[in-house]
């Protein structure tokens, strides 16, 4: 019934090379895709270089590393912030300092949650299509209409402020 | 069902709205420059991950074996606390009416003097189990009317014993560190079972030292095991080097590894289950764990010891020993032939509390049902075993284990199995559980939260979940959104102020793990009652 496994799998010349392929063409969109989602820009490249090692280390079982490295850097964003939240004790994360600006739309979008977030990301960064989108996020499609929809009214509410 | 889990389509579009938030995007995503993204040509930070050598297949086998048998009893635990959710583990029961039980020392060999405050205790009890431990680190102690901690550093890495006073003396309950520490140690059948906790000081290339101690406080030479960890995934497993150079006395070591997640993740996680065959547990009293490194300075020399940890044995968790799966009687009734198959979490008026979903005709059909209505949108290739679970149900309680499995052509990669539990009920059989295999989920209620910890067995998962909350009816509460995503091996606390009623909240789900792993975990909440209790799974 369980299954332990008791090796890593030997990883294949032919999946490295892929996962070299995917690192060298969006390795750049991938870290400005983590600052969208995490707001830290400070963390974003770190945060894809170890999904990107997550990745590797998956070994051959990812049969296509973009959406595997994908979904790595937005749990990395997701575990970075859940920390981020505990060590603050609930309080909002200040923007980041180099970045202050008079940008309220941004500033409204760290009052989304991390799915909403995530999600409005990848459909208007990224351009995913919501099968993509649910791939990405562990849920239905409907789930992904639904936090847009959400995420959306409440960037209108924070702006209309 | 009575509502529907889909939300609307697509609502209604703001075409210019979502420009701007489109351009806010592209302004703001050009802010980030990576910095070397150009000039790379290999991957950062990736090395080839390190297979070592491992058992050879005697071992394997005994390492899957015994592994199971660590499912079984977390899994039979998890059964018998479904089966009773309003009763204490013995775990928390225990350790809230009663003063926590002294490891050290057993006996007198330690004289009054020495015991008569917590730091003279504590020092007392390092030098014994430490042979080079830095005496003048200790900090002063820190007591709390009859119990006291005080804190040490060993290595660089910050310790802490616990005491309690008994009498006049003082005794050692425990030990904790940052590298390796023992969550829970009991004896049953025969083995000694220590689950560890690794901390934010583990790292790569740690040995393990994990022993039984008698109850009069000798170590127990002949329970005892040797773990290495090698490059954060793999570990071997040594046989203890006999002192003399003889065999060591009584049954040969056993061990059990539960392959540990990374231990260079920054929060602790429940990773490792240790296994120790004894010969007689009767005699033991607690668990000695000591975490050692290469000297790096000086290679030839011995490791040195970077953590110590104890902790006393304690009653097995309720299901551990005689699972009630084995002793549950056999059908002797069937169910009238013209019941129909099928069923509903919520159709049935003397559905019982711990049921997450309820029906009719052989425990493969209901299991069936309830795969149809958890999962409609199941992947490709997701079936029970075929063959097992085609007795009809007598009503007297009895178990059926319904293995399923996602075979080839699957849409998903990987290899997923796992199990649908049900018992037969007066009203049909109830599905009281479901599992995945590697993946672990307790859930408990207190102080009006819902706590939710998952953990899993898989060195290339991610340190993140996806965890529905379900209502009584099999629901998303949070209508399919997900109200937190828990860390491996962290309790996640779902309470009102995050939009959820927990009092609605009868189940808990495991969905995804690091967004791929796929899951059909799921158990029931405990009812509230003022101390925690739980229920758990194991894959």
């Amino acid at each position: 019934m369980t299954t332990v496994r008791l090796d890593t799998p030997p990883a294949v010349p032919a999946w490295d090379d892929a996962l070299v392929a995917v690192y060298r063409e969006h390795f750049a969109s991938l870290v400005r895709m983590a600052y969208l989602v995490s707001g830290r820009a400070d963390r974003a490249e770190e945060l894809v270089q170890d999904a990107f090692v997550r990745t590797h280390r998956a070994g051959s079982r990812v049969r296509d590393p973009l959406p595997y490295v994908r979904s790595a850097v937005l749990n990395g964003c997701r575990s970075m912030g859940r920390r981020q939240k505990l060590e603050r004790d609930r309080r909002p994360a200040p923007p980041d300092p180099v970045l202050l600006g008079a940008d309220e739309l941004w500033d409204a979008l760290a009052t989304l949650t991390d799915r909403q977030r995530a999600a409005v990301v990848l459909r208007f960064y990224v351009d995913l299509p919501d099968a993509e989108i649910a791939a990405a996020l562990g849920c239905r499609e409907a789930t992904v209409r639904t936090s847009v929809f959400r995420a959306l009214a409440k960037l209108r509410k924070e702006i209309d402020r | 069902m009575t509502k529907s889990l889909l939300p609307p389509d697509r609502p209604q579009d703001d075409p210019a709205f979502e420009d701007e938030v489109r351009a806010m995007l592209a302004r703001r995503a050009a802010d980030v420059l990576p910095t070397s993204a150009a000039s790379r040509a290999e991957l950062p930070g990736v090395v080839p991950v390190t297979v070592p050598r491992g058992p050879g297949r005697d071992g394997r086998r005994r390492l899957v074996v015994a592994a199971a048998a660590v499912v079984v009893v977390a899994g039979v635990a998890a059964y018998a606390a479904t089966l009773h959710p309003g009763a204490p583990t013995t775990q928390t029961s225990a350790a809230q009416e009663t003063d926590p039980p002294i490891v050290w020392p057993l006996d007198d060999h330690v004289p009054a003097d020495v015991l008569a405050s917590p730091e003279t205790a504590a020092g007392a009890y390092l030098s014994e189990v430490l042979e080079l431990i830095d005496l003048s680190t200790l900090e002063p102690p820190v007591v709390d009317g009859a119990t006291a901690t005080v804190g040490y550093s060993l290595a660089g890495l910050q310790g802490e014993v616990a005491l309690r006073l008994d009498g006049d003396r003082w005794g050692v309950t425990g030990a904790t560190n940052d590298a390796v520490d023992v969550d829970l140690a009991y004896a049953a059948d025969g083995d000694v079972i220590a689950q560890l906790t690794f901390g934010p000081a583990a790292r790569s290339g740690m040995r393990l030292h994990l022993r039984a101690v008698t109850d009069d406080g000798a170590p127990a030479d002949d329970v005892v095991s040797v773990l290495e960890y090698v490059d954060g995934g793999e570990i071997t497993v040594a046989p203890p080097p006999p002192a003399d150079g003889a065999a060591p006395p009584g049954r040969e070591a056993d061990q059990v590894v539960l392959l540990p997640m990374d231990p260079s993740l920054e929060h602790s996680q429940p990773m490792l289950a240790i296994i120790l065959d004894a010969a007689n547990t009767d005699h033991l009293a607690a668990v000695r764990l000591d975490t050692l490194v290469d000297d790096d300075a000086d290679p030839a020399t011995p490791d040195i010891v970077i953590g110590h940890a104890t902790r006393a044995l304690t009653a097995p968790p309720p299901g551990a020993v005689d699972g009630p799966s084995s002793a549950a009687p056999a059908p002797t009734t069937a169910v009238p032939a013209e019941a129909e198959a099928g069923g509903s979490p919520s159709d049935d008026a003397a559905r019982p509390d711990d049921a997450l979903f309820v029906g009719s005709g052989t425990a493969a059909e209901v299991a069936q049902a309830y795969l149809d209505d958890r999962l409609p949108e199941r992947p490709d290739g997701l079936r029970l075993v075929p063959g097992a679970g085609s007795e009809q149900g007598t009503g007297a309680g009895e178990i059926a284990d319904i293995p399923w499995e996602i075979v080839g052509g699957s849409d998903i990669d990987g290899r997923y199995s796992g199990l649908i539990r049900l018992r037969s009920d007066p009203g049909g059989w109830s599905v009281i559980a479901a599992s995945t295999d590697q993946i672990s989920l307790t859930v408990r209620r207190a102080d009006g939260a819902v706590g939710v910890t998952v953990a899993w067995v898989d060195p290339g998962a991610y340190d993140s979940v996806d965890v529905d909350l379900l209502d009584a009816d099999g629901f998303p509460v949070t209508d399919g959104e997900i109200v937190s995503w828990p860390t491996a091996g962290e309790e996640t606390l779902v309470a009102a102020d995050e939009g959820v009623d927990p009092s609605e909240v009868r189940s808990v789900r495991v969905r995804h793990v690091g967004g791929t792993w796929f899951s059909l975990t799921e158990v029931p909440v405990p009812e509230f009652v003022s101390t925690s209790t739980s229920t758990s799974t194991a894959g």
